[in-house]
């Protein structure tokens, strides 16, 4: 394939972007310098109501956790995207987007950059939707294990520079990607870093 | 008798209501600051779908993902504070005498319920948002629910196991509200997929300005 068949998206530590990607083509995801959680979400193309559903992607896995050859689907049990490489094999998709409110209620930070409105932000630049519509995401690189007694706790995440989450797409979609903008509490150690999201029509070398 | 606060109130008390909720269908019922919400298993083995909106505000609502988040906890315990959507404490677990929920399962709807080779039902999400339109209330977002009884085993490696209810007839959990809210509880399928628990049966709701029984 040719190169122009690869679009390539820096998106800033703690800011957000969105982006098509259409049925067919490949959506990679990026930690280009380590241990940065990047919130994800999709939407149908068509239909701004149908987005992609971790409480059923649970349901259907039997799992908190995805890897490789699972298939995420949406709030309509609709097959939306597939997990084709994983580096590293730890996300998360159980914690909700970190909001306003993350940061006026629990730290007294009011005016913080987060990913809710980063991610409705990126979604909105291709679709019109309300911001109570943005799906609850999913961590790319997030650390959240099960512990004792069915508790967890965000933790700083194992990925290094370069590791990846790549996607098939399953069904014509808007993304968006949010490098986690928390530099308060551990989940990105603290620096929120770039991420680099491509999409491609082949799975990227 | 409303909460113990420095200044004790004079105002009327809000209404005390008692629902019973026939197997496989949904109830609303308005809870307000203060009571105690009760939600009986009648028969055993019943899991009951909970919603609950904020009274001024529907674009508010309890949320168990928030509330997994605020508690650092997959599963729901005593004492642990429900959390809406904006991360303020809607209600606490104050009560409960089965100690098997769930925070991690989607409602069932009648696609999913059609998947599992129940044709004719109707799924908690539709019940759910009947119940709330009978109010007079469209709700723009049904979100996710605490499932009360619903017995989904995690392990370390995050694997999630349907298992057998642990609930018996008259069993019972017991929140104290916190944000006036309007909460509708469901009574699900359960013969489905993992669980062959035979029909859908009745549910209690109700809310009460007294001691705890």
């Amino acid at each position: 394939m040719s190169k122009s068949d690869i679009t390539e998206h820096f998106v800033a530590g703690g800011f957000g972007l969105g982006f098509v990607a259409r049925s067919g083509q490949y959506v990679s995801i990026v930690d280009l310098e380590g241990a940065q959680a990047g919130d994800f979400v999709a939407i149908n193309q068509h239909d701004p109501k149908e987005g992609i559903s971790s409480v059923r992607t649970r349901r259907h896995l039997r799992s908190l956790f995805f890897g490789i050859g699972d298939t995420l689907l949406s709030n309509y049990d609709n097959p939306m995207l597939k997990v084709v490489v994983d580096t590293i094999g730890v996300h998360d998709s159980t914690v909700p987007a970190c909001d306003p409110t993350r940061y006026s209620v629990d730290f007294g930070v009011p005016g913080h950059r987060n990913c809710l409105e980063n991610l409705h932000d990126g979604l909105s630049t291709h679709q019109e939707i309300d911001i109570l519509d943005v799906p609850e995401p999913f961590n790319l690189f997030q650390n959240s294990p099960v512990v004792a007694d069915g508790r967890t706790g965000v933790v700083n995440p194992p990925s290094k520079a370069g590791d990846r989450i790549v996607f098939e797409v399953l069904m014509d979609l808007v993304c968006a990607l949010s490098p986690c903008p928390q530099d308060i509490i551990p989940g990105n150690g603290l620096c929120p870093t770039e991420m680099k999201a491509i999409i491609s029509n082949d799975i990227p070398e | 008798m409303p909460l113990l606060m420095k200044s004790l109130t004079t105002e009327d008390l809000p209404p005390e209501v008692r629902v019973e909720i026939p197997g496989g269908e949904a109830r609303a019922i308005y809870a307000y600051q203060g009571q105690l919400l009760s939600v009986v298993d009648l028969f055993g083995r019943q899991p009951a779908t909970l919603f609950a909106i904020v009274k001024d505000d529907l674009r508010e609502f309890l949320s168990p993902h928030h509330t997994r988040v605020f508690s650092n906890s997959f599963l729901l315990k005593l004492g642990m504070r429900l959390v809406t959507n904006r991360r303020r404490p809607i209600m606490v677990l104050g009560k409960d005498t089965v100690g098997t929920h769930d925070l991690l399962w989607p409602a069932s709807d009648a696609r999913y319920l059609s998947s599992q080779g129940h044709t004719k039902a109707t799924g908690c999400a539709e019940n759910a948002q009947n119940a709330f339109k009978e109010l007079g209330i469209s709700l723009p977002k049904l979100p996710d629910p605490v499932n009360l009884f619903l017995n989904i085993e995690l392990d370390n490696e995050g694997n999630l196991t349907p298992k057998k209810l642990q609930s018996s007839a008259g069993d019972h959990v017991l929140f104290r509200v916190l944000i006036d809210c309007i909460c509708v509880v469901s009574s699900a399928q359960k013969n489905i997929g993992d669980w062959s628990e035979g029909d859908a049966t009745a549910l209690q709701v109700s809310t009460s300005n007294g001691v705890p029984s």
